[in-house]
């Protein structure tokens, strides 16, 4: 049997999931709270007295619909056995994580936006801890002896920044995962190649 | 006879200059004719004589912004083939202004509006490729590796601090400390593409 919280937090999501769609095509002014409302097929006084107001809606929208460093799957990775595929495997974790950023990544661009401070912070927190988390992990291979030592932040500010700009591509795609696909098997041979140890001697070096 | 057609070329051009400004802050739907006359200095009917609707004008704005000015790119940097870092610490530098200085609006335009504009695809990052060609000019003349991979790196990291310094620029306030702390991350950036041309240039096993 359905809890009376269920019911609200399937409500919530419905109307989160809503706004979403409707402030990333429409924009921040061009879209009603009643379109939202109609979307989500609810009332428009529950959206009211769930968030309080359009602006809040707003922020909760793309804060709960932003994914973090903690929606990684790192089971799939082999730590080390291949690190190619290890990386390919990150940086597909991490592009498929910023496409949902774009939005509120988009809504930050609008100059005349007033509430962009708030928009522009939740959202780029989490973009930062999805850079601190790749580094970490090729940290931790490098502890293991798997890869160079390199400045593994810089690294994954490189596939950040890329995965960003790309990610505009990425959305008017007509091959969207195809596209993806061959981005990222591109930059994952990359980065193997400039990691991974020359020889024997370096990797007992990196050890 | 003359003064009246550059008359008229002239208030093309106002209108032009001024609904890139106005598309590109407030977005395609949210953006008035009404804002942009005024902000031209002309009447709402002057537009319309000009450009048939909102959509002929963002088209036309497109179109006539859409290319880089590549004198910007005729400078005397030159990277060295031993230490590549204070060539390529320019280069980023230069990027940076002609994406931040030069053509932000337009670049702006083209992020918030591609997915309702597919259209604008053939066109969209226009920037980049031009600006890795010049890259990858650079570093092989250097007798780096030309791998196209390293300038879209390169020139997409770049493309990026510039759109997260034009949010700081105007959330917070404007600051020389911001801005230091964005030539450090690029600085970091910098020294990594350093050490990765120079890895991969070398003859394996070296």
């Amino acid at each position: 049997m359905q809890q009376p919280g269920d019911v609200m937090n399937n409500t919530k999501l419905r109307i989160l999931t809503a706004a979403i769609s409707c402030f990333s095509s429409a924009g921040y002014k061009g879209c009603t709270t009643r379109q939202i409302a109609d979307q989500a097929g609810v009332n428009e006084s529950t959206i009211f007295r769930v968030f309080g107001n359009k602006k809040n809606l707003m922020l909760e929208a793309f804060y709960m619909l932003t994914p973090g460093p903690e929606d990684v799957d790192m089971s799939l990775l082999s730590y080390g056995q291949d690190v190619e595929k290890d990386l390919r495997l990150l940086i597909w974790n991490y592009a498929m994580l910023h496409l949902p950023h774009m939005p509120a990544y988009r809504l930050s661009l609008n100059v005349d936006l007033v509430y962009d401070r708030e928009v522009y912070y939740r959202s780029f927190a989490k973009i930062e801890g999805l850079i601190s988390h790749m580094a970490i992990y090729l940290g931790q291979l490098h502890a293991q002896g798997y890869i160079i030592s390199a400045d593994f932040t810089a690294i994954s500010e490189y596939v950040n920044g890329l995965v960003l700009t790309k990610a505009t591509e990425f959305l008017i795609a007509e091959d969207t995962l195809g596209e993806l696909d061959r981005f990222v098997a591109k930059y994952a041979a990359l980065l193997a190649e400039y990691l991974r140890p020359a020889n024997t001697s370096e990797r007992e070096e990196a050890i | 006879m003359s003064t009246n057609s550059s008359l008229k070329e002239t208030t093309h051009r106002n209108i032009l200059a001024s609904a890139l400004k106005v598309f590109s802050h407030k977005g395609y739907n949210d953006a008035t004719i009404k804002e942009i006359h005024e902000l031209a200095g002309c009447n709402a009917l002057t537009v319309f004589r000009h450009f048939k609707d909102k959509e002929t004008l963002f088209y036309s704005v497109v179109d006539a912004y859409k290319d880089i000015d590549a004198s910007a790119l005729e400078t005397g940097i030159a990277i060295s083939p031993d230490d590549p870092e204070p060539g390529l610490h320019q280069l980023a530098e230069l990027y940076f202004k002609i994406l931040f200085a030069d053509n932000l609006d337009i670049l702006r335009i083209f992020i918030n509006e591609c997915t309702a504009f597919p259209a604008l695809r053939k066109d969209a990052w226009f920037i980049s490729p031009v600006l890795q060609a010049d890259f990858i000019r650079r570093v092989t003349a250097a007798g780096f590796s030309g791998d196209a991979r390293y300038a879209e790196l390169f020139v997409g990291y770049v493309t990026r601090l510039c759109l997260e310094f034009n949010t700081h620029d105007r959330v917070w306030d404007y600051s020389d400390a911001l801005l230091d702390t964005f030539y450090q991350k690029m600085n970091r950036e910098v020294v990594l593409m350093g050490d990765m041309l120079q890895r991969a240039t070398q003859p394996a096993g070296a």
